[in-house]
């Protein structure tokens, strides 16, 4: 995106967020999204940047991402070392969420 | 560009922020929105993992709060990877961040003193070098302070003798110090404190990385580690690693095998357990017992077991409002005193405070927590939480361990990993880029 269309959008104040997650929807919004995401910063780069012994999640493809985590959660990426214990017990309608979080950076 | 219920455009706005932040910056008006006034003004005590992210985060989540860091030290010192410091596998100056990123990116106001007093009803924060700043919201993670009246003989000037090395710096190379003046085949002994303490899992993954030292340099060596509680963090992982990497070289004497150690001579290279048993050391670490840092007794946030109790939705203050206490000095049970957790928590604080400035409902908090270990350079073992609230209540509702009996190949990728690690949450909270995922 431009920058300055950034600038202006941020400047303008009225931020647009998605819609608010309701219990009976399963719908998440960009800022609960946002937060959960941030948690994964911690081992992978703010905004998942970071590009060290796992590559960087910032701008892959969502449907790779998706299937990623989902396979992480089903016990089904046997090389997995941590990744499995730490999505557990996300929902998916979460994990997507996510997925379409980072595949949107960059 | 509809991709389910969030838009691209929504996201990339949301991402935006922080490019927005710097350009904001250069006209002059940071922390301000169009109208010139600021949409809040927050205080952050403490540049460590739990301030520095706080800072951070309430910055990317909405640019036009005036944020001000206050932490005395230009350059913190991190205890996670210290231990690999003690094990000669780190430079101290690769533990050491600056808060450039804080300041140029995220037009953070930094201010390097230490803050003497709160005052929670006047909400002003009184600074060392007499200024007073008022604030909307304080957030305070300031750390652990020793608790220098809880162990007999161990005060400051012993500290300067056996030190604890419970934050890192001149403290860690002291240690390091020792060890080197330390001959082939003496003691070296650790005390560990009760819980709740600094990092769980930090004296055992210590004495793993001192062992690794030993046994190049002074195999004939013996590691007693003196524990005044009878099961500790990832016990079964270590024991299993220490057996197979170092044999007999650590012994570890919990609780009721006489482990607890209630007097220090520090002048005599001594310790007392509590049965009375003497025990000789030729070179010493006393983890001692700990407390919150004193600015959040001064803020009238801890209640009598030392510690800050707070709301855990919000981690805000159970006794006072609008201060909100992350990392260490909360009580944050069933999360471990980890930076991880104060990373963590830092960021849930950061959008409950954008989101009550905004008159909005916090939105829902959820943790991640992983310690990671290193036993030796190819050998790391790890223990994830996450955690979320309810009834009340924080929960853990999913982890784990490593398994236990795992191959080698495994081992050698969570030590990798373990480095990833930490490069990450470095990037994440002071911006360090370029870390190095090789050891020694
Ligand atoms: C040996 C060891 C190994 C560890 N390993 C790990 C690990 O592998 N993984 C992990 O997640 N955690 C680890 N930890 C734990 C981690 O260090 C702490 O949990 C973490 O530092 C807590 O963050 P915090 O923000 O609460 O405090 P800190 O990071 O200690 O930051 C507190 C800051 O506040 C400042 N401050 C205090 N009072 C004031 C005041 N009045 N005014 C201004 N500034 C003030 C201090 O100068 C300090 O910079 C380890 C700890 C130890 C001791
Ligand atoms: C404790 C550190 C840690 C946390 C927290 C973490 N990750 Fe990971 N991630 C890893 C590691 C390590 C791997 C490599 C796989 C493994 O060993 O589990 C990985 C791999 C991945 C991969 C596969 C990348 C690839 O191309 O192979 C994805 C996708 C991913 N993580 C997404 C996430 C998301 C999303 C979150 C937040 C919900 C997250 N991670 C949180 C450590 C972490």
């Amino acid at each position: 995106m431009d920058r300055h269309l950034s600038l202006a959008l941020t400047l303008g104040g009225l931020l647009l967020w998605g819609t608010v997650a309701t219990a009976d929807t399963d719908e998440i919004s960009t800022r609960q999204t946002s937060l959960l995401a941030a948690s994964c910063a911690t081992c992978h780069g703010t905004q998942g940047r970071m590009s060290g012994a796992v590559p960087p999640l910032a701008g892959r493809s969502y449907d790779v991402l998706r299937q990623q985590l989902l396979a992480f959660q089903s016990g089904e990426a046997s090389h997995a070392t941590v990744m499995d214990r730490v999505v557990a017990n996300y929902s998916e309608a979460e994990l997507e969420a996510i997925a379409r979080y980072f595949a949107a950076i960059e | 560009m509809k991709q389910g219920n969030i838009t691209r455009r929504e996201l990339l706005k949301f991402l935006g922020a922080a490019g927005a932040v710097s350009a904001a910056g250069s006209l002059g008006i940071a922390g301000c929105s169009r109208n010139g006034a600021p949409a809040g003004r927050v205080i952050v005590i403490g540049g460590g993992f739990g301030g520095a992210t706080a800072a951070k985060y309430i910055k990317l989540f909405n640019p036009d709060i005036q944020v001000a860091l206050i932490e005395p030290a230009e350059r913190f010192y991190t205890c996670p990877f210290s231990n690999l410091y003690l094990g000669g596998l780190r430079d101290m100056q690769l533990i050491g961040h600056g808060y450039e990123e804080l300041k140029q990116r995220y037009q953070v106001e930094v201010i390097h003193t230490l803050a003497e007093d709160v005052d929670g009803s006047a909400k002003t924060v009184r600074l060392a070098d007499g200024r007073v700043l008022g604030y909307d919201k304080l957030v305070l993670s300031p750390g652990i302070d020793i608790r220098w009246d809880a162990l007999e003989g161990y005060d400051q000037a012993a500290a300067e003798i056996a030190p604890h090395a419970w934050k890192a710096g001149p403290q860690t190379k002291l240690l390091r110090d020792r060890l080197e003046a330390m001959e082939d085949g003496g003691t070296f002994i650790l005390s560990a404190p009760a819980n709740p303490f600094r990092c769980p899992p930090g004296p055992y993954e210590r004495v793993s990385l001192i062992a690794h030292y030993f046994k190049q340099h002074k195999p004939k060596s013996k590691i007693l580690l003196l524990d005044a509680k009878d099961a500790f963090s990832k016990q079964g992982l270590f024991m299993e690693g220490w057996k197979a990497v170092y044999g007999d070289m650590i012994e570890w004497v919990g609780l009721s095998d006489d482990g607890r150690v209630v007097r220090v001579d520090a002048q005599a290279g001594e310790v007392e357990t509590e049965f009375g048993t003497l025990h000789k050391a030729d070179a010493m670490n006393i983890v001692p017992p700990q407390k919150a840092g004193f600015i959040a007794v001064r803020a009238g946030v801890i209640d009598t077991t030392g510690w800050a109790p707070v709301k855990p939705q919000t981690f805000e203050s159970k006794m006072v409002s609008d201060i909100y206490v992350v990392g260490d000095a909360s009580v944050a049970a069933p999360m471990p005193k980890s930076g991880f957790c104060a990373n963590n928590q830092a960021k849930v604080v950061a959008a409950a405070i954008v989101a009550d400035l905004d008159g909005r409902e916090p939105l829902e908090a959820r943790w991640t927590n992983t310690c990671y270990s290193l036993i030796s350079p190819d050998y790391g073992i790890s223990v994830a939480g996450v955690y979320g609230v309810e009834d009340g209540h924080i929960v853990e509702t999913a982890g784990g361990l490593s398994p236990l009996g795992a191959p080698a190949d495994f081992r050698q990728r969570e030590a990798r990993y373990a480095v990833n690690w930490y490069n990450a949450i470095c990037q994440d909270t002071w911006g360090t880029s370029d870390l190095p995922l090789a050891l020694g």
